[in-house]
C-alpha cells in the first residue's frame, strides 16, 4: 500500500495537526503497514500532490490541515492541494483528513462521483490546547490506525471511534474540552460502500437513485441536461418538418424557424454529452 | 446586554479558566481574554457556544455519565 501523506505547516492551528500528523504517521509504521510519501510543510503545494497522484499509483491519501467544504488547503494556506477541479487524480483512492468542512460537500462528491472512500468532517474541527489536547489527537488518529491494525471495514473503524470519542468524552478533564469532543464526534463522516452518505435533497438526484441505484449518484447534470437538449431539438425539428410539409408555415418569418433552434439544441447536446464521455475516459485512464 | 443564566455560568467558567486557557476551531485560536470578549459581544458567537454547552448536555444526560 501507498500512502501520500501531506501535512502542511503555517499558522498556530497546523502546528497542531502537523504534530498530530507525525503521530499517525509513526504509529502506522510501527504497525508495519505501507510505504510513505510525504509532503510536508513547503513540500505542501497543489503542484506536488497532482505530481505524486499521476506519477505514483496512490493508495492512500492523508491529510493534515485546514480545509474547506471545497477540498483541503495547501501550505499557507493560497491554494487547494485538492479540490473538485483535480478529484479525478483520486478516483477510487482513500481520504483520511482532519480537514474541517471537507466531508460537507467535497467528501461527498468524491464519494458520488469518484468512487472514494472518505473519511473527514461536516463542520469546523474544534479542540483545547493543554491537558486534554491528547484527547483530540487520539480520536482524530483512531480511525485509521484501527482500520490498519484489525484490517476492519470502514464502517466497523467509523463505529469504533466514535466509541473513542465517547471514552474521551468522559476522561476530558474539562467541560470545554467535553464541549468540543462531542462536537468533533457529531461531525465526523465516512462515506464508504458500506456507509454511503445521506440520500441528496435535489428530487432529480433522488429519482436518478431510486431508478439506477448507486450509479443515479454518479450521473452528471451536463449529461442529462446534454440528453434533454437533444431530446428538446429532435421535437423542434420534427414539429418544424410536419408543419412544413402541410405547408402552413412561413419560411421566411422572423424569429427563425424552430428547426434550427432544434439543430442547434442537438449540436449543444452533443457537445455536452462529448464532453462527458471524455471526462469519463480521462477519469478511466 | 441581558445574559441568560447558562450564560451567566459559562461566562463565570470561562473567567475561573487560568491564563493558559486556549482552544482552536477550524483556523481560529482563541486564547481566554479573546473567547470572553468574544462571548460578551458577539452574539453569533455567545449563541454558538451556549448550542454547544445544551449539546453537550443532552449528550451526558442521555448516556447517563
Amino acid at each position: 500500500m501507498l500512502i501520500l501523506g501531506i501535512a502542511p505547516k503555517w499558522d498556530e492551528a497546523t502546528n497542531h495537526s502537523y504534530s498530530w500528523f507525525y503521530d499517525l504517521y509513526k504509529e502506522v509504521r510501527k504497525l508495519g503497514y505501507g510505504r510513505w510519501i510525504l509532503l510536508l510543510q513547503e513540500d505542501a503545494t497543489r503542484e506536488n500532490t497532482e505530481k505524486f497522484l499521476r506519477e505514483e499509483r496512490i493508495d492512500l491519501i492523508v491529510f493534515y490541515d485546514h480545509g474547506t467544504e471545497e477540498g483541503l488547503v495547501a501550505q499557507d494556506g493560497h491554494e487547494y492541494c485538492l479540490d473538485k477541479r483535480n478529484l479525478h487524480l483520486v478516483a477510487g483512492k482513500t481520504i483520511y483528513t482532519l480537514a474541517c468542512l471537507s466531508g460537507k460537500d467535497y467528501g461527498v462528491e468524491a464519494y458520488n462521483k469518484y468512487d472514494c472512500v472518505f473519511w473527514g468532517y461536516e463542520k469546523e474541527f474544534g479542540f483545547t490546547v493543554g491537558e486534554d489536547e491528547h484527547l483530540f489527537k487520539e480520536c482524530a488518529n483512531h480511525g485509521l490506525i484501527y482500520k490498519l491494525k484489525h484490517n476492519s471495514s470502514w464502517r466497523e473503524a467509523y463505529e469504533k471511534t466514535i466509541e473513542k470519542f465517547n471514552e474521551a468524552i468522559r476522561k476530558a478533564k474539562s467541560l470545554w474540552s467535553k464541549m468540543w469532543l462531542r462536537h468533533d464526534r457529531d461531525a465526523l463522516v465516512c462515506y464508504s460502500k458500506d456507509m454511503p452518505p445521506p440520500k441528496p435533497k435535489c428530487p432529480l438526484r433522488r429519482l436518478a437513485i431510486r431508478l439506477f441505484g448507486e450509479i443515479g449518484r454518479k450521473i452528471r447534470r451536463i449529461f442529462v441536461l446534454g440528453v434533454a437538449l437533444q431530446w428538446l431539438g429532435i421535437g423542434l425539428c420534427v414539429h418544424d418538418f410536419i408543419l412544413e410539409a402541410q405547408k402552413i408555415s412561413d419560411p421566411y418569418r422572423f424569429p427563425p424557424h424552430g428547426f434550427w433552434f432544434g439543430i442547434g439544441f442537438i449540436i449543444a447536446g452533443f457537445f455536452m454529452i462529448t464532453y462527458n464521455y471524455v471526462r469519463w475516459l480521462l477519469w478511466r485512464s | 446586554m441581558d445574559l441568560s443564566d447558562l450564560e451567566k455560568a459559562i461566562l463565570e467558567y470561562l473567567e475561573k479558566q487560568n491564563n493558559g486557557f486556549k482552544w482552536v476551531l477550524g483556523k481560529k485560536v482563541f486564547t481566554k481574554d479573546e473567547t470572553i470578549r468574544l462571548f460578551k459581544e458577539d452574539e453569533k458567537f455567545r449563541k454558538m457556544i451556549v448550542e454547544q454547552a445544551v449539546l453537550l448536555a443532552i449528550d451526558l444526560f442521555e448516556k447517563g455519565d
